[in-house]
């Protein structure tokens, strides 16, 4: 867990609040997802839309200092666009062994950056 | 830097919304006009009332995606060559050849930095630029107005009007940077030279010129659109062709089509005045897999090769 200790441009001060707002909001969605991935419900609409919540999230972490929560973003991206791809049978193993353990480092690096800036 | 220069930037992440305003206004530039999704992006672009120099469009966006967009815009006549840069996360990296195919004329990565957002924006200013000196000297060439006044060299690489077919030579040498030295190993460059291009510059004024070259990039075009292809203008009266290496050129068989295409033009040329048009062939040049310049090295060696220079011998000759 890294929280903001990569150099941020100065300016990003006066963006964070924003940014954090739309991080907290971004957590909850996931959560939510994330929620219905290990209730079994539709596993498929779950991994596309916690990996479409991780891009965004992946596309400007670094910019405000969060250079590890992006690269873990990006992580969650990838993995979710792989489990996409596998057949329906194969799915649920691979959120276990991949997803699930991925979105709680990424869980770590949200509470981690949201703490840090509050 | 051009302060003036009105962008459009489209992205479902207000984040980014944020990072890019605040990187762009520090740059110097005017804050861009930010669009939500793709469909408010296209509501802006089709009203007459909003100007937009160059468009910042995100990949992987809800509903539409930045794909599809930028064939929409492509396909409005007032946008057909407003510059448009491609942003993508590295995930989306695969799509950029996708993008490339429809149109764009760029690409940026996320998270952005600013240096080379700097240096990308740079870029489109070179562009929007260039296309602003094209359209003068369209409409020059419509009025024929003052011929004289449109100040370029022979070996500028300008964008040729009326011929859709072409691409700029900036996006051309951007599209080959952006691919993989295994990919770029997976196509070939081929380049034209127009016979007697400079003594040509010298005898026409600007927009003759242009307009020869046109002619010129309108047969090359239709010799080969039974494969994909990108070509650009290069300057200097050559032109350059980057091919699939899976579909090997016969050249033989492009010399004599090459030569037929141009034969059109015979009776105009001669009605003028003007020499036939006559086109040298060089032969298909690939990239060296370690080298540390692969894209330079490339389309240079392609017009060594038509010129006749760094021991190529193969030449083709059409017209």
């Amino acid at each position: 867990m890294t929280a903001q200790t990569e150099s941020a441009d100065p300016w990003t001060r006066a963006l964070l609040p924003q940014f954090l707002d739309l991080t907290a909001s971004r957590q909850i969605e996931i959560d939510i997802e994330r929620g219905n991935l290990e209730a079994g419900d539709d596993p498929l609409s779950a991994t596309h839309e916690i990996g479409k919540i991780a891009h965004k999230i992946a596309g400007t972490a670094a910019s405000f200092g969060f250079g590890a929560l992006g690269r873990q973003s990006q992580r969650i991206e990838t993995i979710c666009t792989q489990i996409c791809s596998l057949s329906d049978a194969a799915r649920p193993d691979a959120v276990k062994t991949y997803l699930l353990p991925a979105l709680d480092d990424l869980a770590s690096e949200l509470n981690a950056a949201l703490i840090s800036a509050s | 830097m051009s302060a003036n220069m009105r962008y459009l930037a489209v992205d479902d992440d207000p984040a980014f919304h944020f990072v890019l305003t605040k990187m762009m206004t520090q740059l110097g530039y005017q804050p861009p006009v930010c669009a939500i999704s793709a469909v408010e992006a296209l509501k802006y672009l089709a009203d007459p009332h909003e100007q937009f120099d160059a468009i910042l469009l995100d990949i992987q966006m809800p509903g539409m995606d930045g794909i599809e967009a930028c064939q929409h815009i492509r396909a409005m006549p007032h946008h057909s060559d407003t510059p448009i840069m491609m942003v993508t996360t590295m995930n989306g990296r695969e799509f950029v050849d996708q993008a490339f195919a429809v149109g764009a004329t760029d690409y940026l990565t996320k998270p952005i930095n600013r240096i080379e957002l700097q240096a990308r924006l740079g870029m489109l200013d070179r562009l929007v630029k260039e296309h602003a000196n094209a359209r003068s000297l369209q409409f020059a060439m419509e009025s024929m107005d003052d011929v004289e006044s449109f100040g370029f060299g022979f070996e500028d690489a300008v964008t040729l009007p009326k011929c859709g077919s072409l691409i700029d030579y900036l996006a051309l040498e951007n599209h080959l940077l952006t691919l993989s030295r295994l990919k770029l190993h997976s196509h070939t460059a081929l380049a034209f030279q127009v016979v007697g291009g400079a003594s040509l510059f010298k005898r026409l004024n600007r927009m003759e010129f242009l307009d020869c070259m046109a002619d010129v990039g309108s047969a090359i075009a239709a010799c080969m659109k039974r494969q994909t292809f990108l070509l650009a203008y290069a300057g200097s009266g050559e032109f350059v062709c980057i091919l699939n290496r899976a579909h090997p050129v016969d050249m033989l068989e492009l010399e004599q089509e090459l030569s037929s295409e141009l034969m059109v033009y015979d009776a105009v040329y001669d009605s003028l005045g003007l020499p036939m048009l006559e086109v040298r062939i060089g032969a298909t040049v690939t990239s060296g897999l370690f080298s540390t310049s692969a894209v330079k090295t490339m389309l240079g060696r392609a017009r060594a090769s038509v010129r006749g220079q760094s021991g190529y011998p193969m030449q083709f000759m059409a017209g």
